[in-house]
């Protein structure tokens, strides 16, 4: 697990409590290697992780909702929540949904990617697509390490360079393009001979090598998490614009998080659990049938009659209550 | 075929290969189909449809691969949707939603597959089966598959609409609709396809129209719509109308306190949605025909959105978040020591060492020795407490003294002597403030602080000016909790000449502005005067006084001549007055060194009647008539003791008397003839004449003037006319009018003939002289 570096100067977490007695319940998955720390190269990407089988149920023996999050510049919020859902840890709410990654990418709203520098007029700069978190990190750090350690710039670089590559723009992700192999630079799809053609491949950019690249390799997601409002009308909007070839709902969420280091961890949170709730619901709605045959309708627990998009508005209804200092918004949209 | 699990695995190695390789999509969806199919397990079955939704959605595989690929996947479509009839058991809600989503993707695929081969009709009797049985299930469906079929509702409008022809020469270039369709084919009924088109729009607009309130519907199905308003030109208004019309607010009309937390975020989304559309098409087409109605319906629901989610509810603002200035207990606090802390001042009082400095100036001994700060205990006279009380009083009172306070008491008298002493001496100023102003120090008198503040007291003297500075310092130590004062305002500075003069301009400017709108009403409604407006002296007092042009003509006038009659009595032309005959020689030597405002009025009044003077002669005639009544005004207040011996004069000499008293009306008189003489017409002889015969006095220099008319030939005639005008109906200067003729007939040679007639009749010796002569 890549751990987030801005909190190595925090006081070191209680340990965990020890693991309950063995338990029949206790989803196999949490004993391999997948609760370990995720790889961050290929080779050791290996077996336990690289199921054949890209369905995340497949391998996890859980289904997981694919994820996207969306901030401005596609490095605080969120990469803080990128980072969040793609590491496996327990949590209270629904142990049982949690304890492993979701397949989750990243993008940001913004025309470029801008970073705080010495003044407020004096942003760093970067293009979306094109820029690693490591070419920034070691600029910034050549420039000013001081500073740029202080005001937590470093750290934050730091954090992103173990969850991808570099960011990425909205606007620019062609939905449901194969988010396989390495990345490319200025792809371009002929509508007649399909796939990807041209584009220069970018050296050490694999997409496997992405916290969370597992699950997402056709290029589409269930649900689109915002951090900002403008952000979610920003994607409301393209999504309208780009007239939904694909025939796909998705779940356009916001969850109006301050863009600073602090309220990121907070929001992070916030949308992970906002996650695992959603995930739970889903799941439910596949597991009826599976568990109880195909009539399990009628015999159905609570909620199992109504679909996981019909119990959305009610599910985050009840997050807002516990979490009221992150406005909500939701839509449902189509790729 | 062996274990679910191993087949899955299986599956998901050629899918990723897939990915990798989009070319290869041909070769193996007809393969993973069988294993797929209806009769496999779940598993499979929602993996199969999962796959198949997403290979015809690909955005990376060529839409010609996938018309040839949709043919081979209708029929498992059509049995993942038809499961219940021919098995009896209901498909999964996964399967079912994926399925849909395929066949959203795929319709457009078929129906230009069909159109192309005219032999196609099963194939299209398939899809046909789907959408039937789609349309049909949907509305009872779980949310999930109800709103897939929305977007394939959606998709079915826009294939069934017809769309743009980019270039008819490349029909796969274009966009699949309605329009590629030849009107003589086969199977598609062009008609039939569009009536069934518009059906289902008004389905799928049916929800906005009800104001349904499921959100997940609402906004999936704006959503959906959003690209046919940008595709199909010939629906897009009426859905715009819809959306438009479509109100997301119906939940919140209970109040924020009847809404649970579900009803909140389905009002927040279907809103800020529905925004989001009408905002999209503006983005898209800013010059929209709409654009101003989509505009101010994004504004109405972002303020409706904004009013549902403030606190108080619908149709109240809220309160303010401060107190409104004045109720704020931090602006109110006092800043006298004697209410601070609510404490009264006795309590303070009590305090030892707490004792209020001496006032700065002169001190009397009862201040020196008063250590309270209530007003009422200094002002209250001991000696009104008759004697006997008093004996009764004074022994409890010296023996209740605290020793500690007497001795706090004493110090501090001791320390406020002390701290005077030590004050530099007072001036003369503080003494004889001490002696005059002592008494008034507590009263107040209105007239003394307003007439100093009066132009008066920029002349009083240094010592007064001084005294009132510190009468006021005073006050101001005292008035804190006293009588309110009326407030003045300090005079400004005096005008200086150059000042007065541009202002004096500036106002004449503003009068006469005024007077020219007024002509132009006067001529906009025709001149007709109103029927029952006065006439006489009444008309001034007219109801229309200062409103109509009269009104404002006779303003103007009386502005000129009587606005310097007092103070041509005043101190400053003392001297003048006494000769008072040359009082306009002095006036003028003045105007021409500073503006007259009185002069000033004149010229642009004379300028403004010959502008047009002949319909203003009026005005000319009413204010040489002003002028020489205030110009005897002015001679009588000036010979106040004359009037008797003057009245005996007049019987005598009637006009003399007065012949050069009037200063302002001669030259006002003069000058008015002599603007008016260049410009008299042959034609303008009864203006002449009416100007003289309504002037009040006439005196030689304005007959010289006529008889100088005559020297222009053409003017002759109306010369002697005017002559024998005056000579007929105004006697009293007949004979100067006589005197004037028989000049013109001696200096003027051709006006013989027709001032001959005259003199003929009014003074026939002279032409009898001239015949001798």
């Amino acid at each position: 697990m890549s751990t987030d570096p801005r909190r190595r100067t925090a006081a070191p977490p209680p340990p965990p409590p020890p693991p309950p007695p063995a338990e029949p319940d206790i989803p196999i998955a949490q004993l391999d290697g997948t609760s370990d720390d995720k790889p961050q190269t290929s080779t050791q990407n290996g077996a336990s992780q690289q199921h054949p089988g890209q369905q995340p149920e497949d391998a996890t023996g859980g289904f997981k909702l694919k994820i996207c999050t969306v901030c401005a510049s596609n490095n605080n919020r969120s990469m803080e929540a990128h980072l969040r859902l793609t590491t496996p840890q327990a949590t209270a709410a629904s142990p049982s949904s949690s304890h492993l990654p979701y397949p989750t990418i990243s993008f940001g709203t913004g025309s470029l990617v801008r970073l705080p520098g010495p003044s407020i007029t004096q942003p760093n700069v970067y293009n979306f697509n094109t820029t690693s978190y490591e070419d920034m990190y070691e600029e910034l750090k050549g420039k000013d390490a001081r500073l740029y350690s202080h005001n937590g710039i470093l750290p934050m670089l730091e954090r992103n360079k173990g969850v991808k590559w570099g960011p990425e723009r909205w606007q620019d992700w062609r939905v449901g393009v194969p988010r396989v192999g390495k990345r490319k630079r200025n792809v371009e799809v002929s509508t007649a001979g399909g796939g990807p053609v041209g584009g220069e491949e970018v050296e050490a950019a694999e997409y496997k090598n992405d916290k969370g690249a597992v699950g997402t390799e056709a290029g589409i997601v269930d649900i689109v998490i915002t951090c900002e409002e403008r952000c979610w009308d920003a994607v409301v909007d393209d999504l309208l614009t780009r007239g939904s070839p694909l025939n796909r709902p998705v779940h356009v969420f916001n969850v109006d998080i301050k863009d600073n280091h602090e309220e990121a961890l907070v929001g992070g949170k916030a949308i992970l659990e906002l996650a695992d709730e959603l995930n739970a619901a889903a799941r439910q709605e596949r597991d009826v049938v599976g568990k109880e045959g195909l009539n399990g309708f009628d015999a159905g627990h609570a909620g199992a009659r109504q679909g996981f998009d019909e119990r959305v508005p009610e599910i985050l209804a009840g997050w807002q209550e516990r979490w009221p200092s992150l406005p909500a918004l939701w839509t449902l949209a189509w790729f | 075929m062996g274990d679910p699990s191993q087949i899955l695995k299986s599956l998901n190695e050629a899918r990723n290969i897939c990915l990798a390789t989009p070319s290869i999509y041909p070769q193996v969806v007809p393969g993973v189909l069988p294993v797929v199919g209806p009769q496999q397990p779940l598993e499979l079955r929602r993996w199969g449809a999962d796959f198949l939704a997403e290979t015809f959605a690909s955005p990376v595989l060529a839409a010609e691969e996938k018309q040839k690929l949709s043919l081979g996947v209708l029929d498992i479509l059509r049995r993942y949707v038809h499961r219940k009839e021919e098995t009896g058991e209901e498909e999964d809600a996964a399967v079912v939603k994926s399925a849909v989503q395929c066949a959203a993707s795929i319709y457009p695929l078929v129906f230009r597959h069909t159109l192309s081969t005219r032999d196609s009709a099963e194939v299209w009797a398939k899809m046909a089966g789907i959408k039937s049985y789609i349309l049909r299930t949907m509305d009872s469906a779980p949310a999930g598959v109800r709103i897939c079929g929305i977007k394939f509702i959606a998709r079915v409008v826009q294939v069934q609409t017809p769309g743009l022809i980019s270039d008819p020469r490349r029909p796969e270039q274009n966009e699949i609709s309605l329009a590629l369709l030849s009107r003589d084919h086969p199977v598609l009924q062009p008609s039939q396809l569009e009536a069934e088109a518009s059906g289902l729009l008004d389905r799928l607009l049916g929800v906005l129209q009800d104001n349904s309130s499921d959100a997940l519907v609402v906004t999936a199905t704006l959503s959906a719509l959003s690209l046919l308003v940008q595709r199909r030109p010939s629906i897009s208004n009426k859905i715009l109308m819809t959306v438009l019309n479509y109100n997301p607010l119906v939940l919140a009309t209970g109040g924020l306190a009847k809404m649970g937390g579900k009803e909140r975020v389905a009002v927040k989304s279907t809103t800020r949605t529905t925004m989001s559309f009408l905002l999209n098409v503006l983005k898209r087409n800013p010059n929209h025909p709409m654009a101003a109605r989509l505009q101010q319906r994004t504004e109405q629901l972002r303020h409706s959105l904004t009013e549902v989610f403030s606190e108080t509810g619908p149709g109240k603002r809220s309160a303010p978040d401060e107190p409104i200035d004045g109720l704020d207990n931090h602006k109110r606090m006092r800043t006298e020591q004697a209410i601070v802390n609510g404490t009264a001042p006795q309590q303070q009082q009590s305090q030892p060492g707490n004792v209020p400095p001496l006032p700065p100036g002169p001190v009397s001994y009862a201040q020196l020795f008063t250590l309270n700060a209530d007003p009422s205990a200094a002002g209250f006279h001991v000696e009104a407490i008759p004697l006997h009380i008093v004996n009764q009083l004074v022994p409890p009172l010296l023996a209740s003294i605290d020793q500690q306070r007497l001795t706090a008491a004493i110090t501090a008298v001791q320390s406020r002597f002390l701290e005077y002493t030590k004050r530099p001496p007072g001036t003369a100023l503080e003494a004889v403030k001490a002696v005059t102003g002592g008494e008034e120090d507590d009263d107040y008198d209105p007239e003394v602080t307003v007439g100093m503040a009066g132009a008066q007291a920029q002349v009083m003297n240094r010592m007064d000016l001084m005294l009132m500075e510190g009468q006021q310092q005073q006050q101001q130590q005292q008035d804190v909790g006293g009588p309110l004062q009326p407030f003045v305002l300090e005079a400004g500075p005096p005008l200086t000449d150059k000042e007065r003069e541009e202002y004096s301009k500036l106002a004449l400017t503003r009068v006469f502005g005024t007077l020219a709108e007024l002509d132009k009403d006067v001529k906009t409604k025709g001149g007709k005067k109103v029927d029952g407006e006065m006439k006489g002296f009444n008309r001034l007092a007219s109801a229309g006084l200062g409103q109509d042009r009269d009104g404002w003509v006779t303003l103007l006038i009386r502005l000129a001549t009587r606005s310097t009659l007092d103070l041509a009595n005043g101190e400053e032309n003392s001297i003048v007055k006494q000769e008072n005959d040359d009082r306009s020689l002095l006036k003028r030597g003045s105007g021409q060194q500073h503006f007259s405002m009185a002069d000033g009025i004149r010229q642009t009044l004379l300028n403004y009647v010959m502008e047009d003077f002949r319909r203003r002669i009026d005005v000319a005639i009413a204010w040489l008539n002003e002028e020489w009544y205030s110009d005897r005004l002015a001679f009588l207040s000036l010979h106040p003791s004359k009037p008797a011996k003057e009245e005996a004069q007049n019987a005598e000499t009637p006009s003399k008397p007065t012949m050069t008293d009037l200063p302002n009306y001669t030259a006002a008189c003069l000058r008015t003839l002599d603007a008016l003489a260049t410009y008299l017409d042959t034609r303008d002889s009864r203006i002449l004449i009416r100007f003289l015969s309504e002037i009040p006095q006439i005196n030689p220099a304005v007959l010289d003037r006529v008889v100088k008319i005559a020297d222009d030939p053409e003017r002759v005639q109306m010369a002697a006319q005017a002559l024998l005008y005056l000579i007929m109906f105004r006697p009293p200067v007949r004979e100067a009018a006589v005197d004037a003729a028989e000049r013109l007939w001696r200096g003027n040679e051709e006006a013989r003939g027709a001032v001959g007639k005259i003199l003929g009749r009014w003074r026939p010796g002279v032409l009898v002289d001239e015949e001798k002569g």
